[in-house]
């Protein structure tokens, strides 16, 4: 069974094409969605349509749970451009949509941990920016209790692949459509195999026109994303 | 174009042989391997064998350096390994190159460009803490090496990552020995080029790391068991 993780897509348009073409190309059993869909100053109502269409498993993430349930006043500029971008349909669809769930009785999906939306997981991500892994005792009292041999994780925007002693595998996929903090501009996402009876994963890089995203968002009124889309080094302090 | 690439084996061959499956399964054009081939307390004899048959291009790590010169501060693993090998495996080792370009575009080293034995996308402090090298460090490295896609190893941490100028730089982690990625499976890459431009995929890969520690304690290397069981260990640790 091959399985491909999608997260944080933040409306770009442009590598959720790039990332779909190369699922295809690799071909899989399905496609799980983790969440942060359209939070982006590009395409959101694009990838809204297609997201909604695929009608892959797929969690809200904060920036979800934001645009629903917070009033305009209460949102971030960014996710500001993308109500203005979105129709009710869409955001009746992130209303239905749940904030963890499993696939196959084998994948547990959650966008940041088990328990929070906006907690980061598998990286001390609010710690200065900062990329490091936490210790073991922290990722591992995180997955207590969820008896799934595989948990996905996104929000953080690294991708990593940790196990646990058990055996359980924890995978991060990246983002696919807003890189930060590790020096690549590629479009992030994972693809799971079950072999032997045991879970492995690759962590995949693919390149995009990440130029023309940048344009995208300038245009929009976003110019200070260009740096984090066309490198991948800035660090998240001030897209939003 | 497909292309495996393996690097910091350490002796693993339990590791490389679930990655060599792994890899024949997918099909690839050519297997590349970074450095560091056999310095662990598993089966550095098997191992040498082992790529003594395979007979793909690779490029010296600093361990393999080291096992065939030796140093002063000579490292006991290094010591027993030299001691498994015998003259085909010092040959074998001996001729590797610092780098070396395969197919002309796809640029080889173990540590950077132009040392075996220093960090290049990811140092590690002297307690052992791994960090992101900087933007500023990691350009200046691969200064006047102009190649679309520079592979290298060293630090055990898998990554990829683009240059200003579009070229790619991969650290594919290692095959036999993780450390501080929080994984006991053994790592590698798979890059592929697609209509002009390289696609990368890192690998974790589970395999039997028992069977491993098993050997790393029959050899005497009990502080082995905890880095090739969990993946949480540093260097230091070693």
């Amino acid at each position: 069974m091959r399985i491909a993780v999608i997260s944080d897509v933040h409306g770009n348009r442009l590598a959720l094409e790039a990332v779909l073409d190369d699922v295809a190309l690799r071909g899989v059993d399905s496609t799980v969605n983790l969440g942060d869909m359209v939070s982006g100053p590009l395409e959101p109502n694009w990838v809204a349509d297609i997201l909604m269409e695929a009608d892959f498993p797929t969690i809200r993430g904060n920036h979800e749970r934001w645009l629903i349930e917070r009033s305009s006043y209460g949102l971030d500029a960014v996710d500001r451009f993308t109500m203005t971008q979105l129709e009710q349909r869409h955001l009746d669809w992130f209303g239905r949509l749940p904030a963890t769930l499993s696939v196959a009785s084998e994948i547990y999906m959650c966008h940041g941990t088990p328990t929070d939306d906006s907690e980061p997981w598998l990286d001390n991500w609010w710690r200065g920016r900062s990329t490091e892994l936490p210790d073991e005792a922290n990722v591992s009292a995180k997955a207590d209790g969820l008896d799934f041999p595989v948990l996905l994780c996104g929000h953080t925007h690294l991708s990593r692949a940790v196990r646990l002693r058990d055996g359980r595998l924890i995978v991060n996929p990246g983002s696919v459509g807003l890189q930060i903090n590790h020096g690549s501009p590629d479009a992030r996402y994972a693809i799971l195999e079950r072999k032997d009876g045991r879970w492995a994963v690759s962590l995949r890089a693919v390149p995009y026109d990440h130029a023309a995203a940048a344009r995208q968002a300038a245009a929009n009124g976003f110019p200070h994303w260009t740096e984090a889309l066309t490198t991948g080094w800035a660090g998240a302090e001030g897209l939003f | 174009m497909r292309i495996a690439v393996i690097s910091d084996v350490h002796g693993n061959l339990i590791a490389l042989e679930a990655v060599l499956a792994d890899i024949e399964r997918q099909g690839v054009d050519a297997i590349l391997a970074l450095g560091d081939f056999v310095s662990g307390p598993f089966d550095p004899l098997g191992t040498a064998n082992r790529f003594l048959e395979l007979d793909v291009p690779g490029v010296r790590g600093n361990h393999d350096r080291w096992v065939v010169e030796g140093r002063e501060q000579d490292w006991e693993v290094d010591a027993l390994v030299r001691g498994n090998l015998d003259g085909r495996h010092r040959d074998w080792l001996a001729a590797l190159p610092l780098n070396r370009v395969f197919a002309g575009e796809v640029f080889m080293c173990h540590g950077t460009p132009s040392a075996d034995d220093v960090f290049w996308l990811d140092g590690a402090t002297p307690e052992g803490d791994v960090f992101h090298m900087s933007r500023k460090a990691i350009e200046h490295e691969a200064n006047g090496f102009d190649y679309p896609l520079l592979l290298c190893g060293h630090s055990h941490i898998a990554r990829t990552l683009r240059l200003a100028d579009g070229r790619l730089v991969v650290n594919p982690g290692s095959v036999g020995l993780p450390m501080a990625l929080g994984s006991p499976d053994a790592r590698y890459a798979i890059v592929e080029k697609h209509g002009g431009a390289w696609t990368v995929a890192l690998h974790a890969l589970p395999y039997d790391w028992n069977a491993a520690a098993a050997q790393a304690r029959e050899l005497g290397f009990e502080n082995w068991v905890e880095a090739i069981t969990t993946g949480w260990s540093n260097s230091r640790q070693l």
